[in-house]
């Protein structure tokens, strides 16, 4: 635990994950590390470095050392867990349907992971009740109830925004996860019509869905741990 | 990481029409989905494909712990470096600094130019061993360029714009 300034958490989460999902429909095949390069999105020697796992016709994976693509017919997707990339893979998605205009897309969703180690078992287990009181509603019914996932959603004007919390240990545990997703779907009115207008949605909201990602972690990390 | 096992033996590399398939214990970690979310929490059923598939698992890799980033911005550019305005993403105080080109991947340096953009993020990098290591990234901002043909039709749909609004204040149609 440390301290910060500018009101951040105080307590650093043991993994990051950040992905961009976006559905419609792809072509996995002209995603390979060389037409990056070529189109001026990344470095040449990024390109060489690298790893094309699976290039198909039905799917293509590629780990550029930083972060990775998955894009399938219908999906596609660019995950980091270095936090340096959080906003490079933002620009990446931008960048490739800038130049991939014409591709329909349906929803895009942007997705924030964290674990979370505490140093008190104590601290899941105060969690745990304050957002589901298991003793009180369930303890009649099973012996010794647990909360082992939660999800809630909310609906935006935009489509929806959910979390998920969930402890990643068997009992008593330290560390849990908190899964966050903003997910968008298309303007009714521009289905089928290419990526333009789904792309700015999505990227016109890509700040914010950072900071109310960052607002959700602060708050169950303090209500874990009890600390204002 | 991505387990899959190959149905035929094959030389790589591994290309369409190799017959590989997911195994059925595989992680989870490639969303091979059917299922239409953009939820990575809610991990999609595995699907097995017919044809193809891949590979290496992956090392392990250095994690970051990010302490400041900024959103950078070249105002100026000298024979050893340039100097930018940052943008606090924590809310702090615009700062101005200056930047040595040597401080720049080499490949990045034909973008250093007045008003490009980019990413200063300081922190520890952590090795898989658990070797701690300051870090100082900047990552100059790709997006695809404007094409001429872009500018002329921008140009012509700001020109038909102002024309439109012109009209409007003539009251003419």
């Amino acid at each position: 635990m440390r301290k910060e300034g500018h009101g951040r958490m105080m307590i650093k989460p043991v993994r990051e994950e950040r992905a961009l999902v976006l559905l419609g429909n792809f072509n996995p095949i002209i995603f390979h590390p060389a037409w990056f390069a070529s189109e001026g999105l990344i470095r040449k020697s990024e390109a060489e470095q690298a790893k094309s796992e699976l290039i198909h016709p039905d799917v293509a994976q590629i780990d550029f050392g930083g972060y990775k693509l998955l894009v399938t017919r219908e999906r596609f997707q660019l995950t980091t867990e270095q936090s340096p990339y959080f906003r490079v893979i933002a620009d990446l998605t931008q960048g490739i349907f800038q130049l991939l205009q014409h591709t329909p897309l349906h929803a895009a969703g942007y997705n924030a992971t964290e674990d979370y180690r505490m140093d008190n078992e104590g601290h899941w287990q105060a969690l745990a009740h304050l957002m589901a009181p298991t003793q009180q509603v369930w303890a009649d019914l099973f012996d010794e109830p647990e909360l082992r996932m939660l999800r809630i959603q909310s609906a935006t004007p935009l489509g929806h925004t959910q979390v998920q919390v969930s402890p990643l240990e068997p009992k008593p545990p330290l560390t849990f996860r908190i899964a966050f997703t903003d997910h968008f779907d298309a303007p009714t009115d521009s289905v089928g019509r290419g990526a333009k207008e789904m792309l700015s949605v999505f990227m016109d909201n890509r700040e914010r869905s950072e900071e109310k990602c960052q607002q959700v972690f602060s708050k169950l990390v303090k209500l874990a741990t009890g600390k204002p | 990481m991505t387990t899959l096992i190959q149905e035929e033996p094959v030389s790589q590399p591994l290309t369409a029409g190799t017959s590989l398939r997911v195994q059925e214990d595989a992680p989870r970690d490639l969303h091979l989905e059917g299922e239409a979310t953009t939820d990575m929490a809610r991990v999609p059923p595995r699907k097995t494909f017919s044809r193809l598939i891949t590979l290496p698992s992956s090392s392990k890799k250095p994690r970051y712990l990010q302490e400041k980033e900024w959103l950078g911005m070249v105002t100026a550019v000298d024979e050893v470096g340039f100097t930018a305005r940052l943008k606090d993403y924590q809310g702090g105080p615009d700062l101005e600094t200056s930047f040595l080109f040597e401080e720049i991947p080499q490949e990045d340096l034909d973008l250093v130019q007045p008003g490009s953009e980019f990413y200063w993020s300081l922190g520890y990098r952590i090795e898989p061993n658990g070797q701690r290591l300051r870090y100082s990234l900047v990552h100059f901002r790709r997006l695809p360029k404007w094409t001429a043909q872009k500018l002329t039709e921008a140009r012509q749909r700001a020109r038909d714009t102002l024309r439109a609004l012109d009209s409007e204040l003539d009251g003419t149609t």
